[in-house]
């Protein structure tokens, strides 16, 4: 019977999406995530292949955090969420900054993790790392973050190397959402959280989203000094609309505005007191033709970063623009395509020392087939080819070789790829197979923006970038086997995973000169160099589910094997590529929580195992980083008129816990008064 | 409104019908739309009206009749959409799956919205 009930509820579902399509009625262009997920009792995405899929079914390694598990994670911020999910690295520098990294490779301004929001782009290109402080989103217009493990360049171009994470909001046709949210808490952390979303007749829909938060920054210690850091506080803004131009065509327009504070540590494992705002616009048209799912999308975003340089203070400001459309078809029964075509252009100002501008242009070419062999069987294959020209015009710091802007004339061509064999014998179980080639591309100070001097003892030094820099190219190899428990109401998967980062980019240092003064007054440069390559191996272990009354649980373990293979002559703790020691070999989360109409608690236990960090010395030297577990939870009762009281907490075990060389993460508590409408 | 066909002489018919009327109630939300059912007998469905599509029953074949009334059919039985007797059939258990006869699609005149085909399985 209950498969029949069943049966029956999805029938009707079923039929409301074929009625809506077989009138041509509105909305036809769009995907409701929501809707989605309530027809196939799974989330849908687009994060793998650009078509929408269901979650079980797409050729990449994948896990998404519903808006559910946000809200009952008891988080304030997105990496403690990230923290929770197999295999993903998080170094918490202070309170508002952490860096995250897919299984390993993680570092002070992670740069193999892209990050975007409804597939925009929130990863910072200057610097190649995501601040996270500075998305403009609220965690309550979240409707799933999306987190893509191994390169997936072939859909989302450079730097999508190590993992992807794609943050879908609620979409203001589909979803009516409203919700206010006041917490406060230990350390002196305030927040106040509104998002609301209007309909203005039949075809205007919008959401805006706004909040505040301040937070104490962690105690220093020995480690860091007090006046490189500043207590962290963020205010942004964000307005989410679309308008159906026509039964067929929408138009949705973005725009978002950030204002940050943060002690964060820049790539020379340095604290910076550091300030951001950030500004965006996104227009994107999409349209179900005869010739397919049409779209095409325009976005500009601005970035004002003040960060402090071994010990200089440091002015970026860094203007991204990106034009992009795509066509998602599909051919008989069988056949899925995308097609794509891209341009991006991005310039940044040199600093600290001033008078240069450097930028780049990157013209793309995309493709993916999806073909449904069988029921049991499909395949995927998408490529992208990249060829971005870079340049430079402006002046040069007094004491630097005499190069002249032409020695920025150059181009990275480059092309991706991500192959995927899915296989379902029978209801219950998937096999995955596939192979990927993504590319990080050099950042934008790796090539030049970044021009300093610097005193190492006596002597004077500068640093300057290095435009000859190839690209880091990661292969990834992976199986997978999920199975399907449904008398247990759980499932359990397994994966194992092999990949090779090919010209690891290694970071200037004092204790390695790179070019040589050539004449008189002319200063001893340091430089970013290509330093060899790295592989990792590793394995990881997915189990979930749920128990009657109300309960449910998970865990998951992530074990890698960092080998890197260095070039002779350079030395991967100096260079700071050290990543078979600064990766942990082992990660491994636990959560169990239970529900009812009014109550939920929830209980998350995370482990990361040993590894070591550098210090923040001129020559780089590794520390240990003893092995250490968070508890975090959150206990919610609800009242009547959407009205939530929640308690929560993070770092429980501890009231300062040494995670990074840098400040002691503490205890933090918080209690949170919500409302929704 | 879902008419949801069934044929009297079957008990598995009937109970089925049942069961769905039952789960539908007074009606169902599936994000803007509320549906709502009524049942139909196998032998009716040439004459029914006011409804936007028929639920069919296992066991039961009315694909002449709703073709010829232009009507969208769904069973809970994948053989129901393979065979072409359903537009499209939609199974819960272990997991969703839903089956799009194209065929049997384009003769009732049925477009499905691109997103939606490229998630379910055609024939």
């Amino acid at each position: 019977m209950k498969k029949t009930l069943l049966a029956g509820a999805s029938a009707t579902f079923a039929l409301s999406l074929a009625a809506l399509a077989s009138t041509g009625a509105a909305h036809a262009q769009s995907i409701d995530y929501g809707a989605m997920q309530q027809l196939f009792n799974e989330p849908v995405t687009t994060s793998a292949t650009g078509s929408p899929q269901r979650s079980t079914e797409v050729p990449v390694a994948m896990e998404i955090i519903s808006a559910d598990d946000i809200k009952r994670s008891g988080a304030v911020d997105l990496p403690t969420i990230l923290s929770r999910v197999a295999g993903l690295d998080v170094l918490n520098w202070g309170a508002g900054a952490s860096d995250v990294s897919v299984r390993g490779y993680d570092q002070a301004m992670s740069p193999r993790l892209l990050v975007l929001i409804n597939g925009r782009q929130v990863y910072l290109d200057h610097y190649g790392y995501t601040a996270w402080a500075t998305l403009p989103v609220q965690l309550s217009e979240i409707r799933q973050i999306e987190v893509v493990k191994g390169p997936n360049s072939a859909l989302f171009g450079f730097n999508a190397v190590g993992g992807v994470i794609n943050i879908i909001t609620q979409n203001p046709k589909f979803d009516d959402t409203g919700s206010v949210s006041l917490t406060g808490g230990t350390n002196g952390y305030g927040e106040l959280s509104v998002v609301k979303s209007v309909k203005l007749g039949e075809r205007f829909f919008a959401r805006l989203s706004a909040g505040a938060a301040q937070m104490d920054e962690y105690k220093t210690n020995a480690a860091v000094a007090s006046n490189l850091l500043t207590d962290p506080a963020r205010v942004s803004v964000n307005l989410d609309t679309i308008a159906q131009l026509t039964e067929k065509t929408e138009l949705r327009v973005e725009g978002s505005w950030s204002n940050v504070q943060v002690s964060e540590v820049v790539s020379n494992i340095d604290y910076s007191p550091s300030k951001y705002v950030t500004t965006s616009v996104k227009a994107t048209l999409a349209s179900d033709t005869r010739l397919g799912l049409l779209q095409a999308s325009a976005y500009e975003t601005n970035l004002t970063a003040k960060q402090v340089v071994v010990g200089q203070s440091a002015r970026f400001e860094n203007k991204l623009d990106v034009l992009s459309v795509q066509d998602l078809f599909k051919i008989g029964a069988n056949h899925t395509f995308r097609i794509g075509g891209e341009y991006r252009k991005n310039q940044v100002n040199t600093a600290p020392l001033v008078g240069g501008k450097l930028s780049y242009e990157v013209a793309s070419i995309s493709g993916m087939w999806n073909w449904a062999i069988s029921e049991k069987l499909a395949v995927t294959a998408a490529g992208r080819y990249d060829d971005l020209s870079l340049s430079r015009e402006g002046t040069f710091p007094a004491g630097y070789p005499a190069v002249t802007n032409a020695y920025w004339d150059r181009s990275i061509k480059k092309a991706s790829y991500n192959l995927g064999v899915v296989y379902r014998p029978t209801q219950a179980d998937t096999f995955k197979a596939t192979a990927a080639r993504g590319v990080q591309v050099p950042t934008l100070v790796d090539l030049g923006a970044v021009q300093l001097r610097v005193a190492a003892g006596p002597y004077t030094i500068g640093v300057i970038g290095n435009p000859t820099l190839e690209p880091s190219i990661v292969t990834n190899y992976e199986v997978g086997y999920e199975r399907a428990l449904p008398g247990l109401d759980a499932k359990a998967g397994v994966s194992v995973f092999t990949q090779k980062t090919e010209d690891v980019k290694g970071q200037p240092t004092s204790a390695q000169i790179d070019v040589m003064p050539t004449a008189p007054g002319v200063l001893p440069l340091l430089s970013y160099r290509n330093v060899g390559d790295s592989e990792m191996w590793g394995v990881e272990l997915t189990a979930s589910g749920k128990i009657s009354g109300g309960y449910h649980w998970s865990g998951n373990w992530a074990f890698t094997d960092v080998d890197d293979q260095p070039t002779a002559g350079f030395s991967p703790t100096i260079r700071l590529t050290n990543f078979s020691a600064t990766t942990p070999e082992v990660r491994a989360n636990v959560s169990f929580g239970w529900s009812n109409a009014e109550w939920s608690a929830d209980a998350f236990a995370h482990y990361t195992g040993d590894f070591k960090g550098y210090t923040s010395d001129q020559t780089p030297v590794l520390a240990d980083i003893e092995g250490y577990v968070t508890l975090g939870g959150r206990v919610a009762r609800t009242f009547d008129h959407g009205l939530t009281l929640a308690v929560s907490g993070q770092n429980l075990t501890e009231g300062r816990q040494r995670q990074t060389t840098g400040l002691e993460v503490e205890r933090r508590a918080f209690v949170t008064l919500s409302k929704a409408w | 409104m879902l008419g949801v066909v069934f044929d009297p002489s079957k008990p598995a018919s009937v109970a089925e019908k049942n069961a769905v009327m039952a789960a539908i109630g007074g009606g169902m939300s599936a994000g803007a739309v509320t549906l709502t059912a009524k049942p139909v007998e196998a032998s009716a469905v040439s004459g029914v009206s006011g409804v936007a599509a028929l639920y069919v029953t296992t066991g039961v074949n009315v694909g002449a009749a709703a073709k010829a009334k232009k009507l969208i059919t769904i069973g809970s039985d994948v053989s129901c959409a393979t065979s072409g007797a359903c537009v499209m059939s939609v199974s819960a258990d272990p997991k969703v799956e839903i089956v799009v006869n194209r065929a049997a699609a384009a003769a009732v005149g049925a477009v499905f919205k691109a997103a939606f085909r490229m998630m379910i399985r055609e024939v």
